[in-house]
């Protein structure tokens, strides 16, 4: 204990040290970002072609995994009036209004999580583990096994072992550092120096950036980039139009002909955000709500908890400006 | 200026501008930000797109983005619009450098200009006006498209317009000055069919009569939609499906010269995708029939459901 | 936005070899925009320059043959541009192109013949000139001049990457009006903020 706390490095005049214990968060980060990068093999190789029909449960999936994909098939439901949101007092109940929508309409998907709304429930009951959540979920899996198939042969995460491997490589050199600084903290009070205060600064700090630079991303850059570009295409799509009606068996809307609803095209493609200020605002709320409070969001990989991003611009791209406009060109 | 444009190009000229030589890239779209989402749905049945080039200045972060995924997905034409090849006072060079950029970054097999100026003393007139067809004109657009050339290293081809107004001093017709332009300055020409035709009617003349006594082998692309009628004159306005009387004529050019590419050119009134896929549809059907084009397309994917 | 350009090489000086075709194109140019003369940078507060001081009559005048033009044609050309910016900016300003609906084509004339295209982003400056020259105006209703400057701004942070504007104040209504159709009922205050990162772009109200 006493070479731990009496040894060159410990006994350092206090700005060397800083100067020293600064460099070695330095190099550190250096590091992790270096192999943050290493981990991710699908850099080197070329963007994902889009497909020609944009599947919303699959890119869903991609984003949230088994938590977005209950929410999507919850929206869908919405969306064609096979569900209802109920208020009693201060409790909400989503309940299925069956006599709407002939079952024939939906998607298989949003039939089996139609199922689990058999008796009315709180819009959390999904996201708790229960058997009937979990039931759930096994029987979304003939729908995911393929997806999970796409997603690791094209690469389109990363993979798990190399993330927990950067976890542990991270948590070690990080634990190793802070119980460096620790040690000098304990030398210089046990010399009743106690001008500790910018040590401890750097530590947290060095700490929070490390986690912050080192949280291993869900997607791989061939994932994103895949993602940026479905979005940038379908960018006209991030917003549910604040005229859509729920339970309109129309699912064309403007000149794409969609296959899908308009909202669960938009949820799909850009996270529940896109559901913001629509017909199924309230929708949107009970999901974030039931992310705050569900605790297990979710399952397997799915990151879940997040409402996906509304990114792309609803009025960028810059196509408005002219065409050759007609006359004379 | 010219040095200064010059500057974004590379080492030799490149003025493959017949049609034999350049790449057959078939029928395709002029791209319109209504259309995004709808020409990767239905690229099967699009060969190649014509991007207005003005679209993708840097001016337009987001732009640029879009740009990279089209050209990952279609062969590319970059159609400019105000480089106002035209202008006594000549090139904007920072238009032309911009546009530089884009072409540079699409390598496109050609890309595309309009015979007119739309820039005069200052004044941007947004819109593409007819030049008298004198030798004057044709001295100052061999002026223009050369340092235009000297900045874009990749084969021009130019469009006629329609023609709003007629100088009385013309000292050329529009066959010949059309001719002149386009083997003088070694360029492709871009017969925009509607625009022969739109001319032929208000000014009362045969379109034949001037599409046989272009040169054949400079007509690398054309153009084709539908206009509409205004108080008895024909509006090139680009708004309407695409009248027999242009059918009839753009099978005549087809059957005339062996084109690299037709693309329908909508800008108003714009319809659902498959009216567009129709008419697409019906070109290469007229030039697969005049061997044109090697073959017929697949029909289009039809969309899985989940 | 701005015409970051050397002004010289964006408005060169035709050579002698040119000259007049030269002069008959800014003849055209003028006759064909409608314009008295390049607006001046006081007239609308907008434009950058203004280089041109020969009006309409004494461009027609110094081309004879010009004159023989068939004014007709010469109308229908610059009408047909009108119209074609006029169907541009309607795209542009959906929501105060709907709230002017039919005087939107008149007003827009008027705009026309004081104001014509800038070059880089024509169309988009073309939109935003017109609610500025629009908000110079009497006439037009308070909420319609409110709705113009909450478009304009809307599209005054596209062209840049990174953009942070204030909107001022009384703009929440916009949604209201946009989902509705109609004229407010009232008007509520607030501070909006626009910001442009990249590829994104966000308006929205702050307090």
């Amino acid at each position: 204990m006493d070479q731990l706390l009496n040894n060159p490095v410990t006994t350092m005049w206090g700005p060397a040290f800083l100067g020293f214990y600064a460099t070695l968060w330095g190099i550190a980060l250096a590091w992790f970002l270096f192999q943050k990068r290493r981990i991710d093999t699908s850099r080197e190789l070329a963007s994902l072609p889009l497909p020609e029909v944009v599947d919303p449960y699959q890119l869903a999936y991609l984003r949230g995994g088994f938590t977005e994909l209950l929410r999507l098939g919850t929206v869908e439901l919405f969306s064609r009036g096979v569900m209802i949101e109920e208020k009693k007092w201060f409790k909400v109940v989503w309940k299925l209004n069956e006599s709407k929508v002939p079952p024939g309409l939906l998607t298989p998907l949003a039939r089996e999580v139609g199922h689990f709304y058999r008796e009315p429930r709180k819009p959390t009951d999904m996201f708790r583990p229960s058997a009937e959540s979990s039931f759930l979920e096994n029987s979304l899996m003939k729908y995911t096994d393929p997806w999970d198939e796409w997603i690791e042969s094209e690469q389109l995460r990363l993979d798990p072992n190399r993330r927990s491997l950067l976890t542990t490589q991270v948590a070690l050199v990080v634990g190793g550092l802070l119980l460096l600084g620790a040690l000098k903290i304990a030398s210089a009070i046990l010399r009743e120096h106690y001008n500790i205060g910018f040590l401890v600064f750097m530590m947290i700090g060095g700490a929070v950036v490390s986690l912050i630079v080192c949280s291993a991303p869900k997607f791989s850059d061939r994932g994103r980039r895949f993602l940026k570009d479905v979005q940038l295409v379908y960018g006209r799509y991030n917003k549910v139009d604040k005229n859509y009606q729920p339970g309109i068996n129309e699912p064309n809307a403007g000149h794409v002909n969609l296959v899908y609803d308009m909202p669960v095209m938009a949820m799909g493609l850009f996270g529940v955000a896109a559901l913001q200020g629509s017909a199924l605002d309230s929708v949107q709320r009970q999901f974030q709500k039931s992310a705050v409070t569900g605790s297990s969001c979710g399952s397997s990989w799915g990151s879940g908890c997040g409402s996906g991003s509304s990114c792309g611009s609803g009025c960028g791209g810059g196509g408005g400006c002219g065409g050759c406009g007609g006359c004379g060109s | 200026m010219a040095a200064d444009a010059a500057a974004v190009g590379g080492a030799a000229v490149n003025h493959v501008t017949r049609n034999v030589q350049l790449a057959k890239l078939g029928v395709g779209l002029g791209l319109r930000d209504a259309y995004h989402t709808d020409v990767f749905r239905h690229r099967r049945e699009i060969e190649f797109l014509e991007i207005v080039a003005d679209h993708f200045f840097e001016t337009n972060p987001s732009a640029h983005s879009l740009l990279s995924l089209l050209k990952n997905n279609f062969p590319l034409i970059p159609h400019g619009l105000s480089l106002s090849l035209g202008s006594a006072e000549g090139l904007d060079a920072s238009y032309l450098r911009q546009f530089a950029k884009v072409v540079e970054h699409v390598e496109p097999a050609w890309w595309s200009e309009h015979i007119a100026f739309t820039r005069a003393g200052g004044i941007d007139i947004g819109h593409l006006t007819p030049l008298p067809k004198t030798r004057q004109s044709l001295a100052c657009l061999r002026r223009n498209i050369r340092q235009a050339q000297d900045a874009i290293q990749r084969p021009l081809i130019l469009e006629n317009i329609t023609e709003t107004i007629r100088f009385p001093n013309d000292e050329f017709d529009e066959a010949s000055f059309l001719g002149q332009i386009v083997d003088e300055n070694d360029c492709g020409l871009l017969l925009d069919v509607t625009n022969l035709y739109t001319n032929s009617v208000n000014y009362r003349f045969d379109p034949l009569q001037v599409l046989w006594r272009l040169p054949a082998d400079r007509i690398v692309q054309l153009h084709f939609v539908g206009g509409h009628w205004d108080d008895g004159y024909l509006v090139d306005s680009h708004s309407h499906t695409t009248p027999p009387e242009v059918w009839q004529l753009l099978e005549e050019v087809v059957k005339y010269s062996p084109l690299c590419g037709i693309i329908l050119e909508r800008d108003e009134q714009l319809p659902p995708i498959e009216v567009l896929l129709d008419e697409l549809r019906k070109a290469r059907e007229i030039a697969v029939r005049h061997g044109r084009f090697p073959t017929a397309l697949q029909p289009a994917n039809q969309p899985a459901s989940s | 936005m701005k015409n970051r350009d050397n002004p010289a090489s964006r408005n060169p000086t035709p050579s002698r070899e040119f000259a007049e075709l030269a002069e008959l194109q800014r003849a055209l140019a003028v006759a064909l925009t409608q314009s008295k003369s390049k607006p001046q940078s006081d007239e609308l507060s907008v434009h950058p320059t203004g280089q041109s001081d020969a009006n309409k009559d004494e461009c027609l005048n110094k081309i004879d043959y010009l004159q023989s033009i068939d004014p007709r044609e010469l109308q229908r050309a610059s009408e047909t541009l009108v119209r074609k910016r006029i169907s541009q900016t309607r795209h542009l300003l959906p929501l105060t192109t709907g709230a002017l609906a039919t005087s939107f084509p008149k007003l827009f004339c008027r705009f026309a013949t004081v104001h014509h295209f800038d070059s880089n982003a024509a169309i988009l400056l073309d939109a935003i000139y017109f609610v500025r020259w629009l908000s110079a105006q009497n006439g037009e209703p308070d909420w319609i001049i409110e709705l113009a400057r909450w478009e304009s701004l809307r599209l005054s942070v596209l062209p840049s990457r990174f953009a942070i504007k204030l909107l001022g104040t009384r703009f929440d209504w916009v949604t209201w009006y946009a989902s509705n159709r109609q004229a407010p009922p009232r008007r509520r205050r607030g501070l909006w903020i626009a910001i442009r990162a990249g590829t994104w772009t966000r308006v929205w109200r702050a307090l």
